[in-house]
């Protein structure tokens, strides 16, 4: 099952639903039902019916037979709403010939698969796109077409512009979401100190930040034979540089970088993974997990 | 360069091939996007700036290539005359070009113009050229340089003027223009050769020239043919007529109409028929003058080969006799009477071509007023010995502002040891002997032994030979007398002096007929008019000029206290000269046909000018003079060289072959630029794979 994770089958399939289901099964077959990461419909306990509870859940049965309206709670289900904030900036537009997709629609399949995952617990599931600013916002709900919503939003982006993390971490804070999970997936080109700094206040709150930093490989170790100009594709400066530093100088930046980024993420307690672009999916997907099973 | 060939310009759009090759070829493959730069270095060695450096050195190769090639085909050419440089065995070419009046009638100038730029065309490699204009005299217009471009500029700007060209006069100001660091002269004269602009002497045709030197002329005469032409010679006022006299020259045509115009007016209009001479005379009667100075112009109503000579100008002069003060002690003496009656019957100068007359007022000692001397230009004095003190201080002064006195001696002056006014002494022993002659038995004559023929009191004066002097001043000559005329007894008879800004005429003997005959002969009245004439500045202006004649400081001067003279106005209405400039100029061209108005302290007067008669003669010089001319001054004998104007034409057609082909120089361009283009790109090659294989290695 491990090849129906790897990007470029994914990339060959229709849409992000079908992406998502086949993702989200493969890695929970490949988890072979483990209590730790238990994920099941097995019954637990019943739970007086209060509003913002999906009526489906309702069972008529112990209504029928004590006209009380109580939900049916199962085992695994918490109440973990999961906020994704995606990053659609230029430089996740960005693909070398080493990759089969780019970082954008890589993180497009990472959302879409913790949104269908988190969609069948029963957790409530928001997504919020952003580059400069906040494009697309949706609230965590549990509702029936949220998934699809999310979906068809993924869809629509594309990357453009720059990336400023602290505004959709300001709005995330003031939006006074319910405590819970926020994956935030970003090649994160930032200052490690702002972005502590504007994701510190989410940890705060309670949140449980899960920081996906995709990546393409020829970010981590370029394959660069002459000298040329590489041109950024957010501000657009063009830099000459060297084949020997890219060889050798800019991989230890890069790990350098990468080191620094987790040194932050263990700052704020928050989970750092690091993944890219021609790497399966399950990565990512268990992380999820593990730490939804560390708020149950 | 003959460029624009629409073939060339399709052509020239191929230099922008490797432009756009290059652009494709260096654009995209050293650029490469990347996520971000954030954690890039630029390198220190600017590696792709000399990439481009390198591909901007093969761009331009590849683009002068394709534009070489193009201009081989586009066959260029250049004219020698943009390649003039200095170089041994090169020619100075004199270029002169007639600008007399002749010349401004029908096509001469445009002629001369354009064969004065076939000459410059034509010049060789290394050669210079000067453009000169001749006519009154000669002037330097451009040059001598070998920038053709200057110099056809230069030959637009001639124009023809009002003045006469003597060949001798232009010849011999050449002299200077043949400088003796070039060994090669060719002198080109661009003329219409009149017969009438040749010197009496053949040799001033020939400059003075360089020892050295090799000087050709050649004559190119812009109109071989003689033309027909009509021209107003002179003008003739006596009382109300007017005679008008006409000169045809080559005409077949015998009757014109003139007509004549006075103060502007057309006054009459009447037809003249040659005489076999080719002269006619048209005469006006009852001719009606305003008093002073009329303007009278006389024209030939049809035009001819030459406009500017079918009128004449001519200024008549009826102005009212003017008053001449005599200050005498007995206005009813003999000398006044003699004076008087002399002034009065002479008129003015016949060129002057005026009737005034003089009119004598003999103001007596106790009447004189020196307030009244500011009206009149000049004073006679029939005694000087007689003048009071007082009299002659006023006198002096008048004459040091610009005053004129005529003196002459009397009985009075005998007993004085200084004259009075003039300051002269008298030598008392020759004078004792003059009175002991004059009583004695033996009488002894003295006659005018000496004359300064050139002043202009004895202009054109004959019949000193009568004179006969029995008493004369002993008068002793300063160093600031001029004297004018000597006795044989080695005394002087007159003598002028200067003082000031005036001057004093003194005759040393008297006015009346007991010291000499002199009133008593026909001779003293013309003496008397033309002493008349010259103190009171009248024969100082000729009243008729032709045009290019200089108007001279004394005829412009007067009488002023404040230094300043007169004002000359131009045919335009053009003051030429300024009251306070007048004393500062010493002298000034009249350029223009017309009046001329010159107002003096002494009065106002007119001057008509008019172009030189010779002008209008448009009979060239044969061709048999053309070739000893040129013959002359080349130093040899060769009709072919001397006449260019037949052989301008066959000049003019090689010009073409002057032209220098640039193809085979563009050719082993293009070959040189194809080689450096090959041997670039090829090492460029090399080492782009050497790069890659290292690349791959890595």
């Amino acid at each position: 099952m491990q090849r129906l994770l790897d990007p470029a089958v994914l990339s060959g399939l229709a849409n992000l639903d079908l992406i998502a289901r086949t993702v989200v099964d493969g890695v929970m077959i490949g988890l072979h039902r483990s209590p730790t990461f238990g994920f099941s419909q097995e019954f637990a306990e019943y739970k007086t019916y209060t509003e913002g509870d999906d009526p489906r859940f309702i069972d008529w049965n112990v209504y029928a037979r004590s006209e009380r309206t109580v939900i049916k709670r199962f085992r695994g289900e918490t109440n973990s709403p999961l906020m994704i904030l995606l990053d659609s900036s230029a430089s996740m537009g960005f693909q070398s010939e080493q990759a089969v997709v780019s970082k954008l629609q890589y993180a497009k399949y990472l959302a879409a698969s913790l949104t269908y995952m988190a969609s069948k617990q029963h957790d409530a599931v928001g997504i919020m796109v952003f580059d400069e600013k906040v494009r697309d916002y949706r609230p965590p709900s549990s509702r029936q077409g949220q998934l699809p919503a999310i979906l068809h939003g993924l869809d629509r982006v594309v990357a453009e512009r720059g990336t400023v993390l602290e505004e959709p971490a300001t709005q995330v804070g003031a939006l006074g979401i319910k405590k819970g999970m926020v994956a935030v997936i970003s090649d994160f080109y930032c200052d490690h100190e702002s972005l502590l700094q504007s994701v510190r206040p989410l940890a705060f709150q309670g949140q449980d930040i899960m920081m996906f930093q995709i990546m393409d490989p020829a970010e981590i170790k370029p394959d660069f034979k002459h000298p040329g100009l590489l041109k950024d594709a957010e501000t657009g400066q063009v830099v000459e540089v060297s084949r020997d530093y890219m060889q050798k100088q800019y991989p230890q930046k890069m790990q350098a970088h990468i080191a620094s980024l987790e040194n932050a993420a263990d700052a704020i307690r928050a989970d750092h993974v690091l993944m890219q672009t021609n790497e399966p999916l399950d990565q990512g997907l268990i992380g999820y997990l593990r730490f939804r099973s560390r708020r149950t | 360069m003959g460029l624009l060939v629409p073939l060339f310009t399709l052509g020239a759009l191929l230099a922008a091939l490797p432009f756009f090759l290059h652009r494709l070829n260096t654009a995209t493959p050293d650029q490469h996007e990347f996520a971000s730069a954030m954690l890039l270095s630029p390198t220190q060695k600017r590696e792709h700036v000399r990439k481009q450096l390198r591909y901007l050195i093969l761009m331009t190769l590849r683009i002068l290539l394709l534009l070489a090639i193009v201009f081989v085909f586009a066959r260029p050419f250049m004219d020698e005359e943009s390649l003039l440089v200095f170089s041994d065995g090169s020619v100075n070419h004199l270029v002169l070009i007639d600008t007399s009046a002749s010349m401004s009638g029908t096509d001469k100038l445009d002629t001369a113009k354009q064969q004065a730029k076939d000459i410059i065309r034509s010049m060789s490699i290394g050669d210079r050229a000067q453009l000169m204009v001749a006519d009154k005299q000669l002037r330097i217009v451009a040059g001598p340089s070998n920038e053709a471009s200057l110099l056809l500029a230069a030959i637009d700007e001639i124009e023809a003027t009002n003045y006469q060209l003597d060949y001798g006069v232009m010849m011999s100001g050449l002299s200077s223009a043949l400088s003796d660091d070039w060994l090669n002269h060719k002198i080109h004269l661009l003329s219409d050769l009149q017969q009438s602009g040749m010197p009496r002497q053949f040799a001033k045709l020939i400059p003075e020239l360089p020892a050295i030197a090799d000087v050709q002329l050649a004559l190119y005469p812009t109109r071989p043919e003689s033309l027909a032409n009509w021209l107003v010679e002179y003008v003739d006022a006596e009382g109300e007529q007017v005679r008008v006299g006409i000169k045809g020259y080559q005409s077949s045509q015998q009757s014109r109409f003139v007509e004549l115009a006075v103060n502007g007016e057309s006054v009459a209009e009447q037809p003249v028929d040659l005489t076999p001479s080719g002269r006619a005379v048209a005469i006006f009667e009852g001719v009606q003058f305003q008093p002073g100075i009329n303007r009278v112009r006389a024209s030939l109503t049809e035009s001819d080969a030459l406009d500017s000579d079918n009128h004449f100008h001519f200024a008549v002069d009826r102005s009212p006799p003017e008053p001449v003060p005599l200050i005498t002690a007995n206005p009813y003496a003999r000398p006044v009477t003699y004076l008087s009656t002399a002034l009065e019957t002479v008129g003015a100068p016949e060129n002057s071509q005026t009737t005034s007359n003089w009119i004598v007022q003999p103001v007596t000692f106790e009447d004189f007023d020196a307030r009244t001397l500011e009206r009149y230009n000049w004073v006679l004095i029939d005694d000087i010995g007689a003048i009071p003190e007082s009299i002659a201080n006023d006198l002096v002064q008048f004459v040091q502002a610009g005053g004129a006195v005529f003196a002459a001696a009397g009985e009075r002056a005998l007993g004085l040891a200084q004259l009075p006014l003039s300051g002269h002494t008298l030598s008392s022993g020759l004078e004792g002997s003059e009175v002991d002659l004059l009583g004695g038995s033996q009488a002894v004559f003295s006659s005018v032994s000496r004359v300064e023929s050139s002043h202009p009191i004895f202009e054109n004066l004959i019949g000193w030979a009568d004179l006969t002097i029995s008493h004369s001043l002993p008068v002793e000559v300063t160093a600031s007398d001029r004297v004018l005329a000597w006795l044989s007894s080695g005394r002087p008879f007159m003598l002028e002096q200067r003082v000031g800004r005036g001057r004093l005429v003194l005759l040393t003997t008297s006015l009346d007929n007991e010291w000499n005959n002199l009133p008593v002969k026909p001779f003293f009245v013309a003496l008397i008019g033309q002493t008349a004439n010259y103190l009171s500045r009248r024969e100082a202006v000729t009243v008729q000029k032709v045009a290019g004649d200089y108007l001279r400081a004394d005829e412009i001067g007067g009488r002023g206290s404040d230094g300043a003279a007169g004002q000359i106005v131009d045919p335009n209405g053009v003051t030429l000269v300024a009251l306070q400039n007048t004393s500062s100029l010493s002298q000034r061209q009249l350029n223009d046909v017309g009046f001329y108005e010159l107002h003096t302290a002494g009065g106002e007067s007119l001057i008509g000018v008019n172009i030189a008669p010779a002008e209008s003669d448009t009979t060239p010089l044969s061709a048999d003079e053309l070739i000893q001319w040129s013959s002359a001054v080349s130093g040899q004998v060769g009709a072919d060289e001397t006449i260019e104007a037949a052989g301008l034409t066959a000049r003019v057609g090689e010009d073409e072959d002057s032209f220098v082909e640039l193809w085979h120089i563009l050719a082993i361009i293009a070959l040189i630029l194809l080689c450096a283009e090959s041997l670039l790109s090829n090492f460029y090659l090399r080492r782009s794979q050497v790069l890659e294989a290292d690349a791959a290695v890595t």
